[in-house]
């Protein structure tokens, strides 16, 4: 696995901890190997894999191919895309958690690169543009913005934000199904990034079948994850504006996940901010929806 | 004549005293700013202004609801304006403004379309007459501040359609 760079083991300027586990056991793909560090920026995203007869609970974490200019670490190459995390002392649903929150914050990305981790000459790791299905990729972000614009007309009426959350399962649905009946011409590494564009929807981490199975379960935790989308601009939309705060005491989370819900519906156009000294509050976006 | 002054939407709602960060968001509210600093300008036939006058004019200080727009997000609505030609700055520390709801070229348009229509080509006038003349009095151009009529004929001048010339007590225009 050559994502690996060697590290002191201390925390570097800008990186804070978030979370320790210890008894986990790291594989090379399916290679048991010893453990060291990888940046967050370089994971594309991550699933559960159940434990099983004998079989500790894994985390997946699918990984950029390692840029050019990477600080040097224990293997110069790998034939695998990915590792996986194996939990032999449990642990292993918090640390998913956690992870998926900081996959879903991105903080690195507002933090000044840190020297002796990382370069910043050539491309940056992470930012590799997609090659190989660039036509589906083309009509499913038409697909996508046309989905957008559907999201923010159907706020005004709440009857039809059902209709469009069935759409919505409906499209990611027939995504799900052309990644599945490409699954023998397309590369492990181009799904990987076009999983990745989920993410940029907000979609942390995609259910797969791999992790739910088919059927029933699987349609009804996509619904579930696009829910998640949808849920901020209703609440807002209901109570007229929220804080951070508001909007965590209603739905029950906490209120950094709360602000992350609502910095990302503002991201995709769905709220806007009035930021005063009363605090910050979010309304829906009159701007886009009003002439 | 009492003015009755209608706020749009926008000025009744929050976050348009927020500079937004969407960036798409940002377009429309921005638009939505320089579409209203225009309207009140003309309503209250201001055609100059400071910064400072700015920030607590109404305008840009919403005092029933609170919410001001702070003065940096004042100096970007300023410059979207001067980007399409409805304001200029007057002093080089860009304290104060001239803001014209229509453009000197669409003044001079006018201006030059009556001149033609009442076949006084060739003919001379003084500013005032141009503004404040019995024969304009139905023009919309009728009481425009000389400032903006003369970008507006300079305008036109650039175009050879007239030239700014020097009058007994003044300045006048000659119009081809």
């Amino acid at each position: 696995m050559d994502r690996f760079v060697w590290t002191s083991g201390l925390l570097e300027i800008n990186e804070t901890l978030v979370i320790q586990q210890r008894g986990v056991r790291i594989y090379d793909g399916e290679e048991k190997e010893c453990c060291m560090a990888i940046l967050l920026s370089q994971i594309v995203f991550i699933e559960e894999q159940a434990a099983g007869i004998g079989k500790s609970a894994k985390i997946v974490v699918h990984l950029h191919p390692a840029p050019p200019n990477k600080e040097p670490g224990p293997f110069q190459s790998s034939k695998n895309s990915y590792v996986k995390l194996s939990f032999k002392e449990h642990g292993q649903i918090e640390f998913y958690r956690r992870l998926s929150e900081e996959m879903t914050q991105r903080r690195w990305e507002n933090m000044p690169v840190s020297q002796s981790l990382q370069t910043n000459r050539g491309p940056q790791p992470g930012r590799i543009k997609a090659v190989g299905i660039v036509g589906i990729e083309r009509k499913l972000e038409e697909k996508r913005k046309e989905t957008d614009k559907n999201i923010s007309e159907a706020f005004e009426d709440l009857s039809k934000l059902m209709i469009k959350a069935k759409e919505m399962v409906e499209l990611s649905k027939s995504i799900a199904n052309k990644i599945k009946d490409k699954q023998g011409n397309i590369t492990e590494d181009e799904t990987i990034r076009f999983k990745s564009y989920l993410l940029s929807m907000g979609i942390a981490n995609p259910v797969t079948r791999e992790t739910y199975g088919s059927g029933t379960q699987y349609h009804m935790q996509l619904a579930k994850q696009l829910a998640g989308i949808l849920q901020a601009p209703l609440e807002v939309s209901e109570k007229g504006s929220l804080t951070s705060e508001e909007f965590a005491k209603l739905v029950g989370m906490s209120v950094l996940l709360a602000k992350e819900r609502l910095l990302l519906a503002e991201k995709m156009g769905h709220l806007c901010r009035d930021d005063s000294v009363e605090g910050l509050r979010f309304y829906p976006n009159l701007f886009m929806t009003q002439s | 004549m009492a003015m009755s002054f209608e706020w749009p939407w926008q000025y009744r709602f929050p976050p348009f005293f927020t500079l937004q960060p969407n960036v798409d968001t940002r377009q429309k509210q921005l638009a939505a700013w320089c579409s209203l600093v225009l309207s009140f300008c003309r309503l209250h036939k201001q055609s100059s202004m400071t910064v400072m006058e700015a920030q607590e004019s109404p305008l840009f200080n919403n005092v029933k609801l609170q919410r001001k727009l702070p003065v940096e997000s004042i100096q970007i609505v300023l410059e979207e304006l001067r980007k399409k030609g409805n304001l200029e700055w007057l002093d080089k520390s860009k304290s104060s403004f001239l803001i014209m709801w229509r453009r000197p070229e669409e003044w001079g348009k006018l201006i030059y379309q009556w001149v033609s229509r009442s076949g006084q080509n060739n003919s001379v006038f003084t500013l005032y007459e141009l503004t404040n003349g019995e024969d304009t009095e139905d023009e919309e151009f009728h009481g425009l501040d000389e400032a903006t009529l003369l970008r507006a004929l300079q305008a036109l001048q650039q175009e050879h359609k007239a030239e700014i010339i020097t009058v007994s007590d003044g300045r006048g225009v000659k119009f081809f």
